[in-house]
């Protein structure tokens, strides 16, 4: 009988983390399913419009996903010696391209969704050794790069309109947050309701706020995400939207609106992956506080609101910092207390300058 | 949420018990505290009687006491339970063992003689460290919490010995307490083993200042800092000592007793022999010094492919390379598993469950990342790792996690 050495344990939890990417992709396919329906079935069963434009969406769905793929492995042939374990890995390949694709425009062009793909791939995640080893959110590094490439075409609002929207709404302008009238903001599109189950204007498949809380339940439920960070971030922007709105005599829509509207759901709950967020509680909680505080100041303070996924990208640089403070928290958690005290104060004294700005 | 709740295996072998201990080679590996840094006070082909050094640790004024009255067969090599391999003395049982001579009042010891007593007869902690006692108990104390949790799946030697002696496990407590002067004494036994908190608190009734303490069954329960906090609501920053508490396993009362009560060392103890891979998993009553390979062919194993040998519990122990492991005070289990076939390790992904897990309060991972960076080490206190394991279990990655930290804490 052969003996196996081993340090131990010798007992595992079950749960793997390829069981953990398989749930995450499993619980994206009913926001899938719902862009298909609003972009492409809706549309064509108007029965009036080319083919080529009712699946456009689909296309650029498709064609992000294989560029990720591809770009992947053509990274891995090349540097096969190198990074040979992480060849077991297929289907997450697809993941920085599929998540930037649902963040475009609907008018987007194909050659600059190939173009974002092999960005968010290469650049986003290969380069620093594949899966696990990445700084930055892939997608969030390739949506960055489109903004400094074609930014035009994220901030021109017909972009984010398919067809029947493109009838529907000529007369609309472009999503303006400072200035917080309803009439402006919600009434074109119906009312609150219409964010909430994503029957308005916006990226491919960002804007079913509900299916996208759903999503959430079921994502910390199941382990996969950092509810912690997606939590502290929303709560963030909620409480600083109040008082911002409060300050101008607005009432609970408008922190509604904010969390509701311009993908700011999907990127709390998708672009704060494991990776690329801090590892201890405290530091999760900070991410999600400065990542909220920068939110806000993007929308307030810059001509480009839809432009939160820098906010993301400022924020991974700060995941070592974060984290140095959570240990210190762990070590006693008084400094913890105290570290969410100052960030909270903090908060409170941006959501005053924001509203005092406007 | 740092525990985990397993799955129970201890019905395997908790109510079998056979006795292996007719056995003349002894073999005394030459550790203490873990540390081979030990001095040999014996030679090759001289008599030796029971209860004289063998060796003695300097530092720690504490020696290693022969279990038996014999000849010193060899100076060489064996297994011991981390899986080194260390100096070990050979002993051949020879000649007539000493008869055992009962002392009647054992509480009428005091405190010096008392130390005396554990130091002699080389009493040192059962549950799987290997800390001299006596030391325990050289500052002022007022609290006694006697571990009986075993929280580790699959091990029950400790319940077999509390159940089959808690006569004298409770005689002893008695006379420590009033030996040491403390002010109570807390015997923490398992929630999931009712038969033996009936037996006990029965059997305390009379006793006021010993409470029996039902605690629940999670890992790392067993572990001193979360089982006072559990029961004291207290938390130490190094020792116990400092609030003047001490804990000691239910099988190191038992070693206590004999050096109170016969004036000898304790030279057999009960190991847990299961696993998936023992057709009858059972408890054995060894003698210290035993080679486990002298004893084995006593149990039926189920054959198969690569097994699995591991000296402890399935979370704290270590599969070990070849089967001539030496029982020594401290082992108190032996596993036979199927080696885990699907242990694929992915790519960290910086999911915090070790974080989370971690009951030191560290962050494993960080620690992992910076292993070979002893600069940033100094500010993630590797150093407070327990070993327990519980970052390695949940890592989804399968990353043994615990491995980085324990190189992190060596290289320190
Ligand atoms: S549990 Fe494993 S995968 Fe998760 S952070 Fe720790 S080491 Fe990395
Ligand atoms: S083995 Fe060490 S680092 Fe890992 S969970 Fe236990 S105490 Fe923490």
């Amino acid at each position: 009988m052969k003996y196996a050495i081993d340090s131990g344990p010798h007992i595992r939890d079950e749960d793997s983390t390829d069981l953990i990417y398989k749930r995450l992709l499993l619980v994206l396919i009913p926001l899938l399913l719902f862009s298909v329906y609003k972009n492409v079935f809706l549309v064509f069963i108007e029965n009036k419009y080319p083919l080529l434009d009712v699946f456009y969406p689909l296309i650029v769905i498709i064609v992000a996903c294989i560029t990720s793929f591809f770009t992947e492995r053509i990274y891995l042939k090349i540097e096969s010696n190198r990074l040979g374990y992480k060849k077991n890995l297929p289907f997450y390949s697809i993941i920085p391209g599929l998540f930037l694709s649902l963040l475009l425009p609907i008018n987007v062009p194909i050659y600059v969704v190939i173009l974002g793909a092999i960005v968010a791939t290469l650049f986003g995640k290969m380069i620093y050794g594949g899966f696990g080893e990445n700084l930055f959110n892939p997608a969030a590094l390739g949506y960055v790069i489109i903004i400094l490439l074609f930014g035009s075409l994220l901030s021109n609002f017909s972009n984010y309109l398919n067809p029947l929207e493109l009838e529907k709404y000529s007369s609309v302008v472009t999503l303006d947050y400072t200035s917080i009238n309803y009439n402006n903001l919600v009434s074109p599109y119906g009312n609150l309701f219409n964010f909430l189950f994503g029957t308005v204007p916006g990226s491919i498949g960002t804007t079913n706020a509900f299916l996208i809380l759903l999503s959430f339940v079921f994502l910390s439920i199941l382990k996969v995400i950092k509810w912690k960070v997606t939590l502290s971030y929303l709560l963030t922007v909620f409480i600083m939207t109040f008082m911002i709105a409060s300050n101008h005599g607005e009432g609970i829509w408008f922190p509604i609106f904010n969390l509701l509207s311009g993908s700011l759901l999907f990127i709390a709950v998708f672009m704060t992956d494991p990776v690329t967020t801090p590892t201890t509680s405290v530091g999760q909680i900070l991410y999600g506080l400065g990542l909220g505080v920068l939110t806000v100041c993007v929308r307030f303070l810059t001509d480009n609101p839809e432009r939160i996924l820098v906010a993301v990208i400022l924020m991974n640089i700060l995941v070592l910092l974060l984290d140095r403070l959570g240990v210190k928290s762990k070590q006693d958690s008084n400094y913890g207390y105290i570290f969410v005290l100052i960030g909270v104060i903090f908060a409170v004294i941006v959501s005053y300058f924001v509203s005092r700005t406007i | 949420m740092n525990k985990i709740e397993f799955e129970d295996k201890d019905y395997l072998s908790k109510d079998k018990l056979i006795d292996l201990s007719d056995i003349d080679t002894i073999y005394m590996p030459l550790v203490v505290n873990f540390s081979t840094d030990v001095e040999i006070l014996v030679k090759k082909g001289k008599k030796i009687k029971k209860n004289d050094p063998i060796a003695i640790k300097k530092d720690l004024d504490f020696s290693i006491v022969s279990p038996v009255n014999g000849i010193i067969n060899d100076i060489s090599e064996c297994v011991y339970l981390d899986g080194r391999t260390v100096k070990c003395v050979v002993i051949e049982k020879k000649g007539r063992q000493p008869k055992e001579e009962m002392v009647e009042d054992i509480n009428a010891y005091t405190k010096e003689e008392y130390l005396e007593l554990l130091k002699k007869y080389g009493v040192t902690s059962m549950g799987g460290g290997n800390f001299p006692t006596y030391i325990k108990y050289e500052p002022i104390l007022k609290t006694l919490i006697v571990n009986a949790v075993e929280c580790e799946p699959y091990i029950t030697s400790d319940y077999v010995l509390a159940k089959e002696y808690f006569k004298e496990i409770i005689e002893t407590i008695n006379a420590i307490i009033s030996i040491n002067k403390l002010r109570e004494c807390f015997i923490a036994i398992n929630e999931k083993y009712s038969d033996l908190l009936s037996i006990y608190s029965n059997n305390t009734i009379n006793y006021s200042k010993i409470h029996i303490v039902s605690v629940k069954d999670f890992y790392p329960i067993g572990w001193e800092k979360t089982l006072i906090k559990e029961i004291t609501k207290e938390s130490y920053d190094k020792l116990p000592q400092e609030k003047g508490i001490v804990v000691n396993n239910i099988s190191t009362i038992y070693s206590i007793y004999k050096a109170l009560k016969y004036n000898t060392c304790i030279d057999k103890r009960f190991v847990t022999i299961s696993g998936e891979r023992v057709k009858e998993p059972t408890n054995a009553l060894l003698r210290i010094g035993t080679n486990l390979k002298d004893v084995l062919p006593n149990i039926e194993l189920i054959a198969g492919d690569t097994i699995k040998y591991v000296s402890g519990g399935p979370m704290m122990g270590r599969a070990l390379p070849k089967n001539d492991l030496i029982v020594t005070q401290n082992l108190n289990g032996i596993l036979f598993l199927d080696d885990i076939e699907d242990k694929k390790v992915y790519p960290c992904f910086r999911c915090g469950k070790c974080v989370e897990m971690c009951p030191a309060n560290i962050v494993p991972v960080l620690i992992k990342d910076k292993v070979n960076n002893p600069e940033a080490l100094k500010k993630l206190n590797p150093e407070k790792c327990i070993e327990c394991g519980m970052c390695s279990f949940i890592c989804p990655s399968n990353i043994d996690v615990r491995s980085f930290v324990k190189k992190a804490k060596r290289s320190r």
